[in-house]
């Protein structure tokens, strides 16, 4: 057995004589290592977006860049059908293709289900080469073909059924039959597109859709492939001269693409295209190392309070000849050791803990080995380095042991008082982190509660939405009849309906307004086609003036130039100049000289994202063509009831299409969704490292107990009670515990509002959860230390001055 | 084999200043058993420590077969301690986590150059205390003698040629004792320098040459023939 043998040998030995802290040791850092590797696996699947798609590095999607007056720039996520025409020629090299996507009605049996259809150039396969598990690409472009993925084949053809199959669905070219040319495998979840059905763009589609041409709409999305990233920084930078070429001056004189403009989004950014979904991952990213680094100190601690009761073997060593080199080398291997057992340990807990924290988080997380090599070699490498970081200190303290000294000396070396203070501070440090996960993780949930119940400025409860009135069979005549059906179902209190419903940003078209007094203020916002119902479905609240009335022809149709009657709501109110709501009603306004006459004000109508700012919007009556989502609001039934009644009265008058509901609610949920996982996330990291923290206090805990076992039973025959010496040893290791409270106050309170900063609305920061995390932190720490001080408190005294 | 000269060694705390050897000069030659007396705190264990480098001497130059080992480097000292020396302490100093085998094979682990197999060499050690018996127990399911005997088999398993003892039969009672002084005193006759620190007048006796120590200063040297 050579110098390494007798290396492990000796770590198999420490380990098995002093159980209890290889145990803390290797239990603390386990856990942290399953934090760590919890939080990376979501990092590592959040940034894996769209890698499962060949060559996904050379494919950017073309977005328009718009600049209102006043509004910083923003990027639509669609484009115009045009935009293709003008890029193949204009880079006839370039290889680009238009994706689009509507909603298709698939009969199985009695009942119609809806799925959404992808609908592609034929180009679109060059860019992205989906895997097909059957069939062929190329056999797509004769007439009337199309490719399903597995599930969907699974679902709606028969049983054994595949390629060459046909299938029938509903959408805007009317009932079509056609043939599966070839099977898609499923899109994995790290995706955000759907290819469920895909069939490509036709003459017939594009006949279907006449409006599609017309400026402004954007029903497109337009991807093209790039040999590198040379190439696309190219294109990228072309497209200002491009868009200035096609389509010249402003009104006012300035190039075109001052006003819009297209941009290049590599497809592998696009989940995390917006800039506050990075800095969470990357806080995360955070939160995983300090994870990693509480559970360190663990080792750092029990390590170097271990050396002492180790510095016999130090200073044999160094008296038969080994060098303090050899000797760090020995302490150095130790830890790597246990930083491989703790990664084989913290691997065990996360099989254990996935599938639980996937159910809680809503997440599909995997452990992949094979298939992620790199990457579990690298999160590996991060935890063997940190355990030989962690082995740095105590290394160091032990080998500066004086082997004349300790061998001469019956009393073990303590490391003196530096290293006690070291030790203190590092106890410190891992609960100021602990105190803070703590903080942040109530301020994050108290703030997504917030949000679930704020007012949004209409009643979320009892609101149903459904956009399957937006169907292509649903004809104007059709949609009244639906309409009039819902209002005469019992139970409905009011329908309303309106271009767009909560959780969907862009369904308003964006409009620029102008007060005739003042000319010179062009105000961008939103103009929103709703019925006159709209504003009593949704329980709007009216600050001024009055609602839209159907009975009156100039709040729907004016006649004769007369000014058409809208309401405003106070955002738009405001940013228009006016000083109070009341101030606003009657005034004249300008759209692209369009007479308009302020008849209301409502309180704002939150139906975007929390984070985004609410734009200025103004509502108008709008024929029924416009009005494609419809609400309805319900008293006195549960909603089990009034679907199931709903359901019915639909099916009366359009059972050709199928219904699908959705509460307000649901539909706001994505919202709230992303940081909910993410708070989920953070506040699993704050409990493993408030456990992690515990274990390492509690061994400090019964070491410092156990080397002081002397002195305790000397004051103890000196007429100490059990009380007093309690008392002694939980003050000793509350004070870093206490210090790391006032540390950690600042630190989160900081944080916590720059995270809230994003929110327009927000929870104050009260002192209540900075209270609670305290005196959680230091109940958690002081049991910890308690169970253990009544222990060594209660030892008789007699047998250990006898033993000693 | 050894020559110091005008060895001092000063010991500063933060206030007082304690001198522990001043100005020794000693010379001990090959194959020389050499007991070295004195009262408590006189300074034996710090000469034995100097000699041992694992103490250095604040003045003074410590020659060992013509090597300055005053001024080399702690890297140096090391291999020195590993290829030339052997250690036995009064608390017998064996690691509490190692089986006695592993103890003795501790002696041979920092050497670099092996005459024989590592195995046989830790065989034939034990052998030569009478401890093979005992080869897979720990330190303390030992007795005391057993104990020393063990440590005595780790400071010669290499076969240093100086061997240094700490008070070797300190916490031993009178059997024991004589055991171990038999074993040191073969291993002299073997050829083996023996360095020992002691209290006791008869043990002194049986070297061949006491060195006494006070207050610091060597007071006296004396050669004896051995009965």
């Amino acid at each position: 057995m050579g110098m390494l043998g007798n290396v492990f040998l000796t770590f198999y030995r420490v380990t098995t004589r002093h159980p209890l802290y290889a145990a803390l040791d290797l239990l603390g850092l386990s856990f942290g290592v399953a934090v760590f590797v919890c939080l990376s696996l979501y990092i590592r699947f959040e940034t894996s977006y769209e890698r499962w798609i060949p060559n996904a590095d050379q494919i950017y999607e073309v977005r328009i860049r718009f600049t209102m007056p006043g509004k910083p720039a923003a990027f639509t996520d669609h484009s115009p059908t045009a935009l293709l025409d003008t890029l193949n020629e204009d880079y006839p090299d370039v290889i680009g293709a238009r994706l689009w996507q509507e909603d298709a009605d698939i009969r199985k049996g009695e009942t119609f289900t809806r799925e959404r259809e992808t609908l592609v150039d034929p180009a679109f396969f060059r860019i992205f080469e989906l895997p097909l598990v059957a069939g062929d690409k190329a056999s797509l472009s004769e007439p009337g073909r199309v490719l399903l993925s597995e599930s969907m084949a699974r679902k709606y053809l028969p049983h054994g059924q595949g390629v060459g199959a046909s299938i029938r669905l509903a959408d805007g070219e009317g009932s079509v039959s056609y043939v599966v040319a070839g099977i898609l495998a499923d899109v994995p979840r790290n995706s955000d597109f759907d290819f469920g059905i895909v069939r490509l763009l036709t003459p017939q589609t594009f006949a279907a859709h006449p409006r599609w041409d017309e400026l402004g709409v954007l029903p497109m999305r337009t991807w093209v492939r790039l040999p590198d990233k040379q190439a696309a920084d190219r294109l990228d930078a072309s497209f200002d001269d491009m868009t200035d070429r096609h389509l010249g001056k402003r009104d006012n004189g300035e190039p075109m693409h001052t006003l819009f403009t297209d941009r290049l989004i590599p497809l592998t950014a696009m989940h995390l295209n917006d800039p506050r979904s990075r800095s969470a991952l990357y806080t995360l990213g955070l939160v995983a190392l300090l994870g990693l680094v509480v559970a360190a100190i663990n080792h750092v601690n029990l390590a170097t309070a271990l050396a002492g009761m180790r510095a016999r073997e130090v200073a044999v060593r160094r008296t038969l000849g080994g060098t303090r080199g050899t000797l760090a080398g020995q302490f150095l291997l130790e830890a790597m050791l246990t930083s491989l057992l703790a990664w084989i340990g913290g691997l065990s807990l996360v099989e254990m803990a996935l599938p639980l924290l996937n159910q809680a988080a809503g997440l599909s997380l995997s452990l992949a080995y094979g298939a992620d090599g790199v990457f579990f070699l690298s999160m590996m490498g991060a935890v063997v380095l940190l355990g030989l970081l962690s082995g740095l200190y105590p290394a160091f303290v032990l080998s500066r042991f004086q082997p004349a000294q300790v061998l001469a000396s019956s009393r073990f070396p303590t490391g003196g008082r530096l290293g006690l203070w070291v030790r203190e501070a590092l106890v410190m440090l891992q609960f100021t982190v602990v105190a803070v996960f703590f903080i942040l993780t109530w301020g994050f949930f108290a703030q997504i509660d917030h949000l679930k119940t704020t007012d949004l400025g209409f009643r979320r409860d009892g609101l149903l939405v459904t956009k399957s009135t937006r169907d292509a069979a649903m004809t104007p005549a059709l949609l009244r009849q639906v309409w009039a059906a819902m209002r005469h179902t019992p139970g409905v209190a009011s329908v309303g309906s309106a271009e767009t419903w909560p959780g969907e940003e862009d369904g308003f078209s964006h409009a620029v307004l102008t007060v005739p007094e003042r000319a010179g203020i062009k105000v961008a916002g939103l103009r929103a086609a709703i019925d006159a119902d709209f504003f009593a479905a949704y329980g709007a609240s009216l600050l001024a003036g009055r609602f839209l009335d159907p009975a009156l022809p100039a709040d729907g149709t004016p006649s004769g130039g007369a000014p058409l009657h809208v309401v405003l709501n106070a955002k738009m109110a405001k940013a228009l100049g006016f000083e109070s709501p009341e101030q606003a009603v009657g005034r004249a306004l300008d759209l692209y000289g369009k007479p308009l006459e302020v008849v209301g004000v409502v309180g704002d109508l939150r139906f975007g994202s929390p984070k985004e700012e609410q734009e200025g919007v103004y509502y108008y009556v709008a024929p029924a063509a416009e009005r494609h989502v419809m609400a309805v609001r319900y008293e006195g039934v549960s909603e089990a009831e009034i679907r199931a009644r709903l359901a019915l009265a639909w099916h009366s008058v359009a059972p050709d299409v199928p219904l699908e509901l959705a509460s307000a609610q649901d539909s706001l949920e994505k919202y709230y969704a992303p940081d909910r996982v993410r708070s989920r996330l953070f506040g699993v990291a704050a409990a493993g490292s408030a456990l992690i923290g515990c274990l390492g206090l509690y061994g400090m805990a019964a070491f410092g107990a156990s080397r002081r076992m002397l002195e305790l039973a000397i004051r103890k025959v000196l007429g100490a009670t059990r009380g007093t010496v309690v008392r002694l040893l939980v003050r000793r290791f509350l004070r870093p515990v206490l210090l790391a409270n006032l540390l950690a106050a600042p630190i989160a309170y900081w944080t916590l509002s720059q995270w809230l900063v994003q929110f327009e609305d927000r929870i104050a920061i009260t002192p209540l959860p900075f209270i609670a995390a305290a005196g959680a932190v230091t109940a958690i720490a002081l049991m910890t230390v308690t169970a253990l001080s009544f222990a060594a408190g209660s030892r008789e005294p007699g047998r250990i001055l006898r033993n000693e | 084999m050894i020559a110091l000269k005008h060895i001092s060694r000063l010991y500063r705390s933060d206030e007082i200043e304690t001198t522990a050897l001043l100005d020794v000069n000693l010379s001990i030659n090959r194959g020389e058993f050499v007991a070295i007396m004195g009262p408590s705190g006189c300074g034996k264990s710090t000469l034995l420590n100097i000699l041992g480098t694992i103490d250095r001497p604040t003045t003074g130059a410590y020659m060992f077969e013509g090597a300055d080992l005053a001024t080399m480097s702690e890297a140096g000292l090391a291999e020195h301690r590993a290829n030339h020396l052997g250690f036995i302490f009064q608390s017998f100093n064996l690691v509490d986590d190692l089986t006695i085998r592993e103890n003795i094979e501790l002696g041979l682990l920092y050497r670099k150059n092996l005459s024989g197999s590592r195995k046989a060499m830790v065989e034939e050690a034990m052998d030569q205390v009478g401890i093979a018996h005992r080869a897979r127990h720990y330190p303390h399911q030992l007795s005391g003698g057993q104990q020393q005997r063990a440590a005595i088999a780790r400071a010669i398993v290499g076969a240093p040629s100086l061997l240094l003892a700490d008070e070797p039969t300190g916490n031993l009672d009178s059997e024991n004792g004589h055991q171990v002084m038999e074993i040191l005193k073969s291993l002299n006759a073997g050829g083996v320098t023996v360095i020992m620190v002691t209290h006791s007048q008869s043990q002194a006796d049986q070297a061949s040459r006491v060195v006494n120590i006070l207050d610091g200063r060597m007071v006296l040297s004396v050669n004896r023939v051995p009965a």
